[in-house]
């Protein structure tokens, strides 16, 4: 079931309707309910994998903090369990096809390689959310739940299951266990959180999608139309991902639970390590804290070369954030792209060199810009074929680019207004914040009727 | 407060509920669902536009094609007439169903003082039964434009059995007026050609020239599949199709129902369902019994993958090649009447 379809709407309003005349416990067990149903809509089995998930993380969850002694084996078994149920969905095809390519090419064997499995929607996100629960456990974060509910609900709640925000344990379980009770000002809010995430998914992402679908089934498009495509495919995964944690994040908060912010206009990113503090930051926290802090992060005074020491630490993070995208080499190529930029950034900026922070955010927009191409395209050869090849198309590729930029505008508005002291103004008594949400999603909703692109994409992220 | 910023973290902390608030809620609710209501609502309707009949008239075609983008992009009428010697017409219109082509036979071609032979309908995979009238965006103006109101159908050119969203969908377009005007995007698109000074128009073919046909990669993501929306049977009694026999028997036309076939496979096979196949079957022995001339072009060699521009549009280079193709069959079966 995706957001933007009808069948979302009626389970949405129907959780809406019952949720608020209920006690706190018949509240999870109505979203449990509802999330099993939102994500086996499509495919029934997948509830079970996420069933198994489920048990996994609470029994681990429950032996880690009852049986001290022997807590590391279940965090390992957990763990264990979590990653190859991950690596056999989403990683197998990738190995089998790498080591097929391998063999053929210096003639061991020769075999057909093309393995079909299924690719579980949002596997990646809550295999991370769970495995974050048992990690906390552990690490003496969080307690072990014993109200199987909650922590069912925890794992499974369908506003984020398949697409995140990554959620903790410490933020998310307290919210489950409080009662909750309705809020007009916060329905007022979710509803305009939803409305615009539905506009930057609807008006730009669908239709900057269109622009940048058409660019990359070309053949030979031409270096400047290319990274017109890539510019564009920027603006169309930021409004399509950030449209679909605002849809997720109003959606929550209708039902009085807060989401975590993941993201907070990346575009003003002024180097690219702030780029990650801005961009899908619950992805980049629980590897900055799941990943990075345990290899040692930047407190290396043990080791002989700390420098050193430190930056293996970000490439490994980076490359294994790049796999966790998709079982591709162009992810790995993605990641280790980032990591290069953040180490080069570092030694750059520990020099005398300094810049202005505007100078500083334009180069960075433009370095992350030319990241995405390879996270866009995962055929080499056809970048290789197109990235400097002028085909004398640059009227094309302005148009293209004036179009896109155009269809930014709403969100480069929303960077502009979204500051502390412009939101002051709007928050100062119920009528103004209520003229403002009104406001928001009047527009949102003007503007999905009129500028709705003709098809509906899936959303990115849910192919992760 | 920090939950009425769209971009920070809220609080969690509940909230007492005041009159106030709930007051302030519902007007936000009403202001938003009742002002988009408002625009774009407009009591005129367009009027029966004769004029095609006039223009029917004066060219007496033999042959006439119904359809949509399939037909166009296949069909080249004028030189249908310069090999088969009868005079052809396309009416196809891009993004119509059976319930256009419906009121296109019955209230344009029906209407006619001298009728054509033969009409023939291009479709692809179920379309022909499915109760639709635009397979792409809704345009009431064109059904108004269609239908003579001293001429009432005996089918109303409105889908009939629809599923819930469907139904919840065309709801929206009664209550929201102003999105029948949906797909304006192309205002922006055109506005992002001015902007570097050029006309829309021209921006159009310097973008179909970068794009062009031949310059498609191959990727199979992005090429449609079959689509199978039930057995004959089941979609046969709410579908067109019997009043699109029953007015030709009307006004004295023969119908010929071609159905065109989805991009083969790499390896020349048809691309198609079983599901389909079996519709397709089903559907050439109920139009026999009816006596209407059924062709079904799926895996005819003559059709190969590499001449797709996606799943069901051919490359432009090779309408002339097709329509060939369809006017010797044409005069190896009668003329215009195969």
């Amino acid at each position: 079931m995706t957001f933007q379809s009808f069948e979302y709407a009626v389970l949405l309003l129907l959780v809406f309707g019952l949720y608020w005349f209920l006690q706190r416990r018949l509240q999870n067990l109505l979203l449990l309910g509802a999330s099993y149903v939102f994500y086996a809509y499509v495919d029934p089995r997948m509830a079970l994998l996420l069933g198994g998930y489920t048990l996994v993380s609470y029994f681990a969850a429950r032996r880690i903090e009852n049986d001290p002694q022997n807590s590391r084996r279940y965090l390992f078994i957990a763990i264990a369990a979590s990653l190859a149920t991950l690596a056999f969905f989403k990683y197998v095809g990738f190995f089998v096809d790498n080591v097929a390519e391998v063999l053929n090419s210096v003639g061991l064997a020769s075999f057909d390689s093309t393995l079909k499995i299924i690719l579980p929607i949002g596997i990646s996100f809550y295999t991370f959310q769970s495995l974050g629960y048992v990690i906390d456990v552990y690490m003496k974060r969080a307690h072990a739940r014993r109200d199987f509910l909650d922590t069912a609900l925890f794992i499974s709640f369908f506003p984020q299951l398949i697409a995140g925000p990554i959620e903790r344990a410490s933020t998310m379980l307290p919210q489950f266990e409080r009662a909750r009770k309705f809020s007009a000002d916060r329905t007022a809010s979710g509803i305009s959180l939803l409305a615009w995430g539905l506009f930057k998914k609807l008006v730009i992402a669908d239709n900057v999608g269109m622009i940048v679908d058409n660019i990359f089934s070309t053949n030979q498009p031409g270096a400047a139309t290319l990274w017109v495509g890539v510019l564009a495919f920027g603006i169309q995964i930021l409004a399509d991902f950030s449209g679909y944690t605002d849809i997720a994040r109003g959606s929550a908060r209708l039902l009085g639970i807060e989401l975590s912010l993941n993201f907070r206009h990346p575009w003003l990113a002024s180097s690219p390590a702030d780029f990650w503090q801005r961009w899908h930051i619950t992805l980049s926290s629980w590897l900055r804290d799941y990943v990075y802090i345990p290899l040692g992060g930047n407190r290396n005074q043990h080791s002989s070369q700390p420098r050193r020491r430190t930056a293996i630490n970000i490439v490994i993070t980076f490359a294994l954030g790049g796999l966790w995208h998709g079982a591709a080499w162009n992810f790995v190529l993605w990641g280790l792209l980032h990591a290069a930029l953040i180490l080069i950034w570092r030694t750059v900026s520990s020099s005398n060199f300094k810049s202005p922070g505007s100078v500083s955010a334009i180069l960075t927009f433009m370095l992350i810009s030319t990241s995405w191409l390879l996270f866009r395209e995962s055929d080499m050869a056809f970048i290789g074929r197109n990235i400097f090849e002028s085909r004398g198309e640059l009227q094309v590729a302005a148009a293209l680019a004036a179009t896109t930029l155009l269809y930014s505008t709403p969100l480069w508005l929303h960077a502009i207004i979204d500051q502390p002291r412009i939101e002051k103004l709007w928050t100062q008594n119920d009528v103004s914040r209520t003229a403002a949400f009104t406001a928001l999603t009047l527009t949102s909703f003007i503007g999905i009727l009129l500028l709705r692109a003709s098809t509906s994409a899936e959303f990115i992220y849910f192919r992760f | 407060m920090g939950y009425m910023s769209l971009t920070t973290n809220g609080n969690t902390e509940t909230e007492r509920v005041t009159p106030r608030s709930v007051v302030l809620l519902a007007a936000m609710i009403i202001v938003v669902l009742v002002i988009p209501a408002l625009l774009g609502r407009s009591n005129t309707t367009e009027e029966f536009d004769r004029s095609p009949i006039y223009d029917l008239n004066i060219a007496n075609p033999k042959i006439m094609f119904f359809g949509n983008s399939l037909l166009d992009n296949r069909i080249d009428p004028e030189y249908i007439s310069q090999i088969t010697g009868h005079k052809s017409i396309s009416l196809a219109i891009d993004g119509t169903g059976p319930g256009v082509w419906y009121l296109q036979l019955r209230n344009i071609v029906g209407a006619t003082t001298n009728k054509p032979d033969t009409v023939f309908i291009f479709f692809h995979d179920d379309l022909i039964t499915r109760q639709i009238s635009f397979t792409g965006s809704k345009d009431p103006g064109l059904i108004e434009r269609l239908t003579d109101p001293d001429r009432p159908p005996d089918r109303s050119a409105t889908t009939t059995h629809q599923n819930i969203a469907q139904r919840a969908s065309k709801k929206l377009a009664v209550i929201y007026p102003v999105s029948s005007y949906a797909f304006q995007q192309h205002f922006i698109n055109f506005a992002g050609a001015r902007v570097i000074g050029m006309k829309p128009g021209d921006i159009q073919v310097e973008i179909d020239q970068l794009s062009a046909l031949a310059n498609k990669r191959e990727q199979a993501a992005i090429i449609q599949q079959p689509k199978f929306h039930g057995t004959f049977e089941s979609t046969l009694p709410n579908s067109y199709l019997p009043a699109l026999i029953q007015t030709a028997i009307n006004i004295d036309v023969d119908l010929v129902l071609i159905r065109v076939a989805a991009r083969p496979n790499q390896d020349g096979s048809p691309n198609e369902p079983n599901d389909l196949a079996n519709y397709s079957s089903d559907l050439g022995h109920y139009l026999a019994g009816q006596g209407i001339k059924y062709m079904d072009l799926t895996g005819h060699p003559g059709i190969d993958a590499a001449m797709y521009y996606d799943g069901y549009h051919l490359k432009h280079r090779f309408r002339s090649y097709y329509t060939e193709f369809f006017a010797e069959w044409l005069l190896a079966n009668e003329g215009t009447h195969p």
